[in-house]
């Protein structure tokens, strides 16, 4: 045995639609500004969309999750189309803040009744930090813009998108 | 290269803090030894690339809890809940591999609790051990050599005491850029922080670099070789004698012994999963598996426990923690100069002033003590960012809270602690061979076997109240200091009842002089079969009350040096 090499999957696992989807919900949980990036920023979605290409051999829970977010994600979107008549990926920052609220206090109606709520939400934020703040290797963290604004590794420094 | 070795002195059974140990004093002395260590070698090239995400959050160095796990029996002792085996790493070296390598000693105070805990809470079973500190100190000074501790004696009254003249065998690492302000800040209360002893060089030492300040140290393997283990330390020398057969990638299934004398005859093995079990012979074994596993071992081998203490008052350390922010200090950083270790530092400061507590507000007497860290420099981002909080009632913070929090980290000076009390020992909080039980409901729930199809290793523990209420208490005084001094709490964690497998674990395989109350002798020998030793954190008859690594390897000299040859 040697060195850990890093494998990137040859497949996603969202569909486009999906990918969007799981973008705003991660924008929502952690949102950018004018002065510091937010998950869209650095492409937390796709880190969540490579590693749910994984399998098994990679972290034993990625089956689990790759189910879970199967039937998450029509029931969110059914849940935001029902709350505010649009799309998870169309929700205004205030509506998917109010929409996430919800669903981190288990109060979002229409989520399937075997679905714990609180316990996606708390998936669905590990995911995103992951996405943010993981080495770039795994698909976010795009060119270490969380890093780099955070400080990490190296003195923090300002943020633009410029 | 040292060949293969058919007839042992001694078979030492695992490979890290204990084993190794074991391993350079007995070769030292002459003799021949196995040592017989479950995982397989992990050169140092294997912890590259450092990656919080493979190493940490997907917790590639130990046990998978999916198909290796152990079993906790919860808070009503009928539960049957999967729980992970954080501090076991299988691998050459052991959990030396991944530890924080925070060494100090245990002390008086811990050795003869009974002189400072003098009136022990009901439900709790506390014994002086059978040695003093005294008898300790050759062997700490010895332990503290062989495994390159850097540190410095003396730097304050509430510091492990040393022998005059006695100093580490090299300097403490550098201080972070927040230790003059925490000096000054628990000065005002009468308490002195201090550079903690590491196993981590600070300098090059013993043909290994010193720390590069990488940032990535407990939970994850130092590629450097800066940071000491079994296999660069103690292993390495042992092996240079030509006296050791080190044989990875072999599990020890059951020890072996005659019982009509009470006398080790050697060990059954196995080299893989569905293999055939294998026998060496060896007059003498010294086990060091972890706490867990050595008890695990003994119930596996049916070791003769006619008083029923095997797996017995198993003990973790209480723990507790926070984290404030002082919105009035800029960010430490090592810009303020190079004597200051760079923000991915390691940490640490010690503070020991209450180890023993005499206040006349509380009923508490042996306390604990704390490790003191940046929180912005020298945990990982996942598991920092993970843990964000904005106040004790806000924990688990997302949206503009998070920004709001990363903002402040990003911007402001901090502190963290961790706090290791003294765990009442309950003769009730044990270690059993998991079994097929039955539910609430009234179905049978089948005992998990691990790969090798032997029983996993079932706990059951409570934290007696008096450790819930150390770590209140010892966290609502630094948090008060901190407060005085600006800080603002943004976290507060204390042990709760349950412990599930998380900390610092010790007992299980008592030591003691009365037979009747005890398991192993004053030497770690069973006292009912000869010739078998326990060299890991198992022997403690109560748990202390600091990290208890540099104590049980202190031991493992006593213990080694002293055993007559076969």
């Amino acid at each position: 045995m040697a060195m850990w090499i890093f494998r990137e999957p040859d497949t996603r696992f969202f569909m486009a639609e999906q990918l969007a989807q799981v973008a705003a919900l991660f924008e929502g949980i952690l949102p950018a500004g004018a002065d510091h990036p937010g998950a869209s920023d650095v492409d937390a979605a796709e880190y969540l969309n490579r590693l749910l290409a994984m399998d098994a051999s990679t972290y034993y829970e990625i089956p689990a999750w790759q189910k879970l977010y199967a039937e998450a994600l029509p029931a969110l979107e059914a849940a935001s189309v029902s709350l505010f008549g649009s799309g998870l990926a169309a929700l205004k920052a205030n509506e998917m803040h109010a929409l996430l609220e919800r669903l981190s206090q288990g109060t979002l109606t229409g989520m399937p009744a075997e679905m714990d709520s609180k316990k996606l939400f708390a998936t669905l934020r590990s995911h995103c930090i992951e996405g943010c703040f993981a080495d770039p290797r795994w698909g976010g963290n795009a060119n270490k813009v969380m890093w780099r604004w955070f400080g990490y590794l190296e003195p923090a420094q300002d943020f633009s998108r410029s | 290269m040292p060949g293969r070795i058919d007839k042992p002195d001694a078979i030492i059974v695992g490979s890290g803090a204990g084993g190794g140990t074991a391993a350079q004093v007995l070769t030292q002395r002459g003799w021949k030894v196995v040592v017989f260590e479950k995982g397989r070698n992990r050169p140092a090239d294997e912890f590259l690339p450092f990656d919080e995400l493979h190493f940490r959050e997907h917790k590639d160095l130990i046990p998978k809890i999916s198909d290796d796990p152990m079993v906790y029996a919860g808070l009503d002792d009928r539960g049957h809940a999967r729980s992970e085996r954080w501090w076991e790493a299988n691998m050459v070296g052991g959990t030396t591999m991944i530890w924080d390598s925070n060494l100090p000693r245990y002390t008086r105070e811990d050795m003869q609790v009974l002189s400072v805990l003098k009136d022990p809470p009901p439900g709790a079973s506390m014994v002086n051990w059978p040695w003093s500190y005294e008898e300790f100190q050759p062997y700490f000074e010895k332990a503290e050599h062989a495994w390159c501790v850097s540190g410095q004696a003396n730097q304050c009254a509430a510091q492990e005491p040393t022998r005059a003249g006695y100093n580490y065998p090299m300097p403490p690492m550098r201080e972070m850029a927040s230790t003059d302000f925490l000096r000054k800040a628990f000065g005002k209360a009468g308490m002195t922080p201090y550079l903690s002893p590491r196993g981590i060089n600070s300098q090059t030492f013993d043909g290994r670099p010193g720390c590069s300040f990488c940032g990535f140290n407990q939970f994850f393997g130092c590629a450097a070789n800066s940071r000491a283990s079994s296999a660069n330390t103690v292993l390495r020398r042992a092996l240079s004698t030509g006296r050791c057969d080190l044989r990875p990638g072999h599990y020890v299934t059951r020890l072996d012994f005659d019982r009509i004398k009470g006398r080790m005859k050697g060990v059954w093995y196995v080299t893989e999963p569905g293999g055939k079990e294998s026998y060496l012979a060896a007059p003498l074994v010294f086990v060091s598996v972890q706490t867990i596993q050595s008890a695990r071992l003994f119930l596996l081998s049916e070791v003769p426990d006619p008083n029923k203490l095997i797996g017995r008052y198993l003990t973790y350390h209480p723990k507790a923690g926070a984290d404030l922010v002082f919105k009035k200090q800029p960010t430490w950083t090592e810009q303020l100069g190079p004597q200051f270790q760079p923000r991915t530092a390691i940490g640490s400061l010690q503070l020991r002033d209450l180890y023993v507590i005499d206040d006349r507000n509380t009923h508490l007497t042996k306390g604990g003590k704390f490790s003191i860290y940046d929180p912005y420099t020298c945990v990982t981002p996942l598991r920092q960012i993970k843990g964000a909080a904005l106040g004790p009632h806000k924990p688990n913070v997302w949206g503009r809270d998070l920004v709001e929090y990363l903002s402040e980290l990003r911007a402001h000076g901090g502190v963290s602690f961790s706090f290791t009390g003294e765990g009442m020992s309950v003769y009730d909080n044990r270690v059993e061979l998991d079994k097929d039980t039955t539910a609430a409901d009234g179905s049978t729930v089948k005992a998990i076997k691990d790969p090798w199809g032997l029983p996993v290793a079932k706990t059951f523990y409570h934290h007696h109240p008096y450790d819930r209420e150390l770590c209140k208490y010892a966290m609502e005084r630094v948090v008060g200091i901190m407060v005085d001094a600006g800080g603002e709490l943004r976290k507060i964690d204390v042990q709760g009842e349950a412990n599930p497998g998380y900390g610092h674990v010790h007992g299980a395989l008592r030591a003691g002089l009365d037979p009747g109350a005890s398991v192993v002798d004053g030497n770690c020998q069973s006292h009912t079969v000869k010739g078998l030793y326990v060299l890991d954190a198992a022997f403690m008859p109560t748990s202390g009350a600091s990290n208890p690594s540099i104590t049980l390897i202190a031991n493992a000299f006593r213990v080694c040096e002293n055993v007559p040859q076969p």
